[in-house]
């Protein structure tokens, strides 16, 4: 293991897990109406329960999955994948079409491609077939936001 | 015949023709590309296939699965980097022959196997599924929860390292298909007041985040790591042929592959890749020249192609005759059934006969269209190598959404998607299975029901499940394979570390 570099263990899925299903097993009486409803989230959370012991247990006899980021690729790409979360959650708001060309000319940008030229024809030609895929040839309207 | 027929009218349309060519290309294409799978490609393509009919739907993403596989193939020999993971296999003798000048000649060799092992697992697939259709028609709410059952538990062993993580993911599969209204009763669960979530999460959405989206995040950081780069390495003086005599020495393996492919993909959870190897393993008993295995044979390219194309065939037997999903593919085929009011099972062939006899008549048209194509094209098709795949993933992202969005102009789908993307990249990450958690996703309802109505007959006396032969035979055989894999889990070695 080299210093500086950030590592992610298996064992953390698993106590993850093994509260959620606390959480859930604790939440289902609330949740859903009493009887045969409540049978089957009941049984598999509980499975997902014991198996996620089962795991945490295995990840101390056996090797675990570790993976290791350095800072500077966790970073990258932790921002790659908000780019892709601010794009999902704010196409209602903006627009799908808008927001598209935004969207790769900055994921262009995060990808080290400097040329204006193919950030332009990419940000302008993607959203633009897809507009003429979408809308045009398959009668699927996307979300307009601002533009309505 | 009538229903034969009529599926023959149906494929013969021009569109359907274009539809698998089309397919077949791109399919090849995307499949050339190392980080983009066939089954990525194809879960893209799922929610736009609405606007096809169903026979056009399936042949479209059946015929991209194929070229998919072979795309993966071709970069597999001339690169040494397979553009799927079913290529791995490929990749060892065939990029060895490509080395030495015979590109050419590996890729012809990779095209006829494919080709026949495909083949072969068509024309078992015409000849069995119909006939366990017909035997589970007998199948009442018993037979169908042990028959699920089973399922579940040899879908267990896609995690072949661990069997912890392959249970966990379909479990939970299972479980997040509970949340919404219940299937008998209609009463919300786990919705917490939510409109959106009362209805539970959609399929499409879910597959789209779960196999697509997630391997466009590793395809990010690959490309931040650097990877993801490489050159053709085909001379272009390789003027090597596939002569018959080479054509001819391989013809046992064609057979053995196939035949390996096809009670592979039949089976629920194995998928191409162990095909690919099994029928690697298996070819080379029968080489000519055996020592030569691994060093550039053409037996070692004849007989993993042959296994894993077969497995993109075969795996519609269990889907098609029974209802179960055995791989991610033969998931997401159902998706699509399902999005056009097809029920596949036992009752298929009397509700939708023209349908599955056009989708077995498209799958022959993409075999024949995948043969040409490669056999003529192959050569071209690695020069999309040469993509910058940093253009390619704002692309697909972007496809995404509209994919997600498509099908109900939800908002809570496309967060639904992005949502699953991430769960999917740390599974893949954590090397659990995505396709346990979409396949126990599909299977929960489907299996709650059964369950419930085999309790109502039963008056809640779990007897009945071994006082039916059937049940009561797949209740073993289901018993056997968790002992089996508890043992393999108790055995296997403890960390030395």
């Amino acid at each position: 293991m080299s210093e500086g570099n950030i590592y992610w263990r298996e064992r953390y899925i698993y106590i993850f897990l093994i509260i959620i299903s606390l959480l859930v097993l604790f939440i289902i009486p609330q949740q859903i109406e009493e009887g045969a409803p409540r049978a089957l989230p009941y049984f598999s959370i509980s499975i997902v329960l014991i198996c996620s012991i089962g795991g945490l247990a295995n990840c101390f006899r056996k090797k675990e999955v570790v993976i290791s980021f350095s800072k500077s690729l966790l970073l990258k790409l932790g921002s790659g994948i908000f780019l892709y979360f601010l794009y999902v959650f704010l196409i209602e708001y903006i627009g799908y079409y808008i927001l598209s060309v935004i969207f790769i000319v900055l994921a262009l940008y995060l990808f080290k491609t400097r040329n204006i030229k193919t950030m332009i024809f990419s940000g302008v030609i993607i959203p633009l077939m897809l507009y003429l895929l979408l809308e045009q040839l398959l009668g699927l309207f996307m979300p307009t936001g601002i533009l309505m | 015949m009538d229903d034969v027929l009529s599926g023959l009218s149906i494929i013969l349309e021009p569109t359907t023709i274009l539809i698998a060519i089309a397919g077949v290309i791109l399919g090849s294409v995307l499949g050339a590309i190392p980080g983009l799978s066939a089954t990525m490609a194809i879960a893209l393509l799922v929610p736009f296939t609405f606007t096809l009919n169903p026979v056009q739907a399936i042949v479209l993403l059946t015929a991209m699965y194929k070229g998919g596989i072979f795309g993966g193939s071709i970069a597999a020999i001339l690169l040494n980097t397979p553009g799927t993971s079913a290529a791995a296999a490929t990749a060892i003798d065939g990029h060895q022959l490509a080395r030495q000048g015979k590109a050419r000649k590996a890729i012809k060799m990779a095209v006829v196997s494919s080709s026949l092992g495909d083949l072969f697992a068509v024309i078992v697939l015409i000849s069995i599924a119909g006939v366990i259709a017909n035997f589970a028609l007998e199948f009442g709410p018993p037979e169908y929860t042990a028959l699920i059952l089973f399922a579940f538990t040899v879908i267990l062993g896609i995690s072949q390292k661990s069997i912890i993580k392959g249970m966990l993911a379909t479990v939970l599969g299972v479980f997040i298909g509970t949340i919404g209204y219940d299937p008998s009763t209609g009463v919300p669960r786990l919705s917490f007041g939510s409109m959106e979530l009362s209805g539970g999460f959609e399929l499409v959405p879910l597959l789209i985040g779960l196999l697509a989206v997630s391997q466009v995040f590793i395809l990010m950081e690959e490309t931040f790591l650097g990877k993801n780069t490489g050159n053709d390495i085909m001379k272009p003086d390789d003027n090597s042929k596939l002569t018959w005599q080479e054509f001819k020495d391989s013809r046992l393996i064609y057979l053995q592959s196939g035949a390996i492919g096809t009670f592979v993909g039949s089976l629920p959870g194995l998928g191409p890749t162990v095909a690919a190897f099994l029928g690697r393993n298996a070819g080379k008993r029968l080489a000519k020249n055996p020592k030569k295995y691994g060093k550039g044979a053409l037996e070692g390219v004849a007989a993993p192609e042959a296994s894993n194309s077969a497995v993109g065939s075969s795996n519609l037997i269990p889907l098609i005759s029974l209802g179960i999903p055995g791989d991610a593919e033969a998931a997401l085929i159902l998706s699509v059934l399902i999005i056009h009011g097809i029920t596949p099972g036992p009752t298929v062939f009397d509700t939708d006969g023209p349908i599955i006899y056009g989708i077995y008549f498209g799958i022959l048209i993409s075999i024949c269209v995948l043969f040409l194509f490669n056999w003529y094209a192959s050569r071209w098709v690695v020069k999309v190598r040469n993509i910058n795949v940093t253009l390619l993933i704002p692309a697909i992202l972007v496809l995404c959404v509209a994919g997600s969005y498509g099908m109900n102009q939800n908002m809570f789908d496309v967060q639904t998607m992005f949502i699953f993307a991430v769960i999917g990249y740390l599974m893949i990450k954590f090397q659990f299975p995505t396709t346990a958690l979409l396949i126990g996703f599909i299977l929960g309802p489907i299996f709650e029901s059964s369950l419930r109505q085999s309790m109502i007959l039963s008056n809640n006396n779990p007897i009945i499940f071994f006082q039916n032969p059937i049940s009561l035979v797949f209740i073993i055989i289901t018993i056997m394979i968790v002992i089996f894999y508890i043992i393999r889990e108790v055995k296997s070695p403890k960390n030395e570390d």
